[in-house]
């Protein structure tokens, strides 16, 4: 994709949060009167300068047009992005065990997860790797600094 | 002054302090010669540990890995041709070179002097400067604070990443973030969605965490394929080669002078960083040689000229923080949320409060730079194997220090939650080239600002000509409006 396409995305898509941060989650989110110096006064000053900027940033990527050969290109390949999308997805899903099945149970099966995924095949590498981790991390902030970490339905 | 400063240096001068100092340090230098980690992501994951320190051993210990840091990017700059960060991009151009000949020791050796040089001769500045400048700020009204605080907004947003429009957004995106929570003058709650967890705002932990690590770890392992050239320091043929003589250091003095005055002078600017004053140092260097024409081909004075330059930025960017409460880049940032943890709040007042913690310190800057010279010639060989660590093991571990680092502050895995969140903005906004560094410091400034606009506005009954009469205040706001017109000649000139 040309980088200014991708520019001209980001605009429109910055535009239209200025416009759902001003005129929906403003007057929802921040009761009270909406004139003069309240509350809202810096959100929507904030707002409208992303909405404006992001407008600018449009219509100076539409304006830049250039010959093809010279047009900068964004590259990111099918790979990349499934793995990006994949670790994301490792990592969200880590939040999730955290909850249900606590720090001890979750972390070995992330860490194991990310481990393979990255590239690492050594299962005696990987079996060290998550026994030690979990246990060391868990015995300094459960010992050493007395936070209570995640229990999940374990309690 | 001189009674606080050796109040500090027998404040300082305990073992557990040095201790600190000196884990820092090594950490920093590991964390520094690994490309992809950075003293940025450690310091980031490292603040909630230090809630449970006091806070002079906290700060030294942050600011031995920001000093360890920057130092420890020189080595795979100067062994592998890869920048352990972008601060050392600079000094790649003779270091590599050098390494090519066999004089990796010398380059290495020489960017250890060059760096402690230029660290402490900023972190003099900043105890010379320091005082002087917060007795002056005292005297600002909210009028000039604001102005002050848009000045600083409008060049960290103008000079950062390529872009000043993407980087004027990030600095808005910042400030929009920044009001999620009570207001600071009604103690309204603002963008809560009825969660009791975001009543207080978003967490600064979880904020630089997410902005800082995250990113990081999806970006390397999204990543195919290894690196093939291995990280080694092997001896020279000719023992001269190995060592950094006092010839070497008289014929790089100069250069190490002027370039540790730039970087000064670049770190007291926000938003400008190590990365500019590494150009700056080494630009200067070659234009004032009488062989320009050596540079790039392994000569002695492009590696120091960078150094000198981007570690002199270090004790500078303080400055601002210290006197104003202003972080000048993504580190300040992270080390103004330090200092906050710590119940100390950095302004015009922060010395005149804090003065034997403040000057504990400082001094603890300059020890830091000694220890810095002592663990780095000693700990070279070592230090030298650092960049083989094998990043895919690495990263996946980091993430979990990343988790736990949010999660302990507050012990709410909603803060895991927002971090995350906060990751996959930082991810795109990197994608998609806008920087992260003015979206980090308009998050702090933002409240900051908020309450002194709307003050001065209350005060001049909605009047904004209050900006424009008192001197100071227009100074500020002439000030920005020239730093956005010369980001755009700048602009204009790169096509």
């Amino acid at each position: 994709m040309k980088k200014r396409h991708l520019d001209q995305i980001s605009g429109a898509a910055l535009v239209a949060f200025c416009l759902v941060v001003y005129f929906v989650l403003i007057p929802a989110q921040i009761p009270g009167d909406r004139l003069g110096l309240s509350s809202s006064f810096f959100p929507e000053v904030s707002a409208l300068a992303v909405g404006v900027l992001g407008a600018a940033l449009f219509v100076r990527a539409r304006l830049s047009r250039k010959p093809d050969g010279e047009e900068i290109i964004f590259r990111m390949s099918r790979d990349e992005a499934v793995r990006g999308g994949v670790v994301l997805g490792l990592m969200a899903a880590y939040v999730v065990l955290l909850h249900l099945i606590g720090f001890l149970a979750a972390s070995p099966l992330i860490l194991g997860a990310l481990l393979y995924y990255s590239g690492q095949r050594s299962w005696k590498v990987i079996g060290l790797i998550i026994v030690l981790v979990p246990a060391s991390v868990f015995a300094f902030f459960e010992y050493g600094m007395k936070i209570v970490l995640p229990r999940g339905f374990m309690g | 002054m001189l009674e606080l400063l050796a109040q500090g240096l027998v404040t300082i001068l305990t073992p557990t302090n040095l201790l600190y100092i000196c884990s820092g340090l090594v950490l920093g230098i590991i964390v520094g010669a690994i490309p992809g980690l950075s003293a940025t992501m450690a310091i980031a994951l490292l603040v909630p540990i230090t809630f449970y320190i006091n806070p002079v051993s906290s700060i030294s210990f942050l600011i031995g890995i920001y000093k360890g840091g920057i130092y420890g990017a020189s080595i795979p700059a100067i062994l592998i041709n890869t920048p352990g960060a972008a601060g050392a991009c600079a000094t790649v151009f003779d270091g590599f070179p050098m390494t090519q000949q066999g004089k990796a020791g010398k380059a290495l050796k020489a960017a250890i002097y060059a760096s402690v040089f230029g660290d402490t001769f900023s972190d003099v500045v900043v105890i010379l400067v320091a005082a002087q400048l917060a007795a002056m700020a005292l005297k600002f009204g909210t009028a000039e604070y604001t102005s002050l605080l848009f000045f600083a907004l409008t060049i960290i947003g103008s000079v950062s990443g390529r872009s000043i429009i993407k980087g004027l957004i990030a600095a808005a995106l910042g400030m929009l973030f920044s009001t999620v929570g009570m207001d600071p003058l009604t103690a309204r709650s603002r963008f809560s969605f009825g969660e009791v967890e975001l009543m207080g705002g978003l967490s600064l932990v979880s904020m630089f965490i997410g902005m800082f690590a995250v990113p990081e770890i999806l970006v390397q392992l999204e990543k195919k394929g290894r690196r093939t050239i291995a990280s080694r320091l092997d001896r020279a043929k000719d023992p001269d080669d190995d060592r950094c003589t006092w010839a070497d250091l008289k014929y790089c003095a100069a250069t190490i002078l002027r370039s540790s005055i730039i970087g000064t002078i670049i770190g007291v600017i926000p938003g400008l960083g190590q990365t500019i004053a590494a150009f700056l140092g080494y630009s200067e260097a070659k234009r004032v040689s009488k062989h320009p024409e050596r540079f790039g081909q392994g000569e002695l004075k492009g590696v120091v000229a960078a150094e000198a330059a981007n570690n002199a930025v270090d004790g500078a960017t303080l400055i601002p923080l210290l006197t104003l409460g202003i972080p000048g880049d993504t580190i300040t940032a992270i080390l103004l949320g330090a200092f906050m943890i710590q119940g100390l709040v950095p302004g015009p007042t922060f010395i005149q409060d804090h003065g034997p913690v403040i000057y504990a310190i400082l001094v603890g800057m300059i020890l830091a730079n000694l220890l810095l010279f002592a663990i780095a010639m000693g700990g070279i060989r070592f230090f030298a194997k650092v960049p083989n660590a094998p990043v895919n093991i690495l990263f996946p571990i980091v993430f979990i220090f990343c988790v736990m680092g949010a999660f302990s502050i507050n012990s709410s895995l909603f803060d895991v939650s927002v971090m995350l969140g906060f990751g996959l903005l930082a991810y795109f906004m990197r994608k998609l080239e806008f920087p992260v560094a003015p979206f980090v410091i308009a998050f702090f400034i933002g409240p900051m600002f908020e309450s002194n606009l709307r003050r001065t506005l209350i005060w001049s009954k909605g009047s904004l000509a209050v900006f424009f009469t008192r001197p100071i205040s227009l100074l500020f706001v002439v000030m920005a409006c020239l730093s956005v017109l010369w980001a755009l000649k700048r602009a204009r000139g790169q096509g």
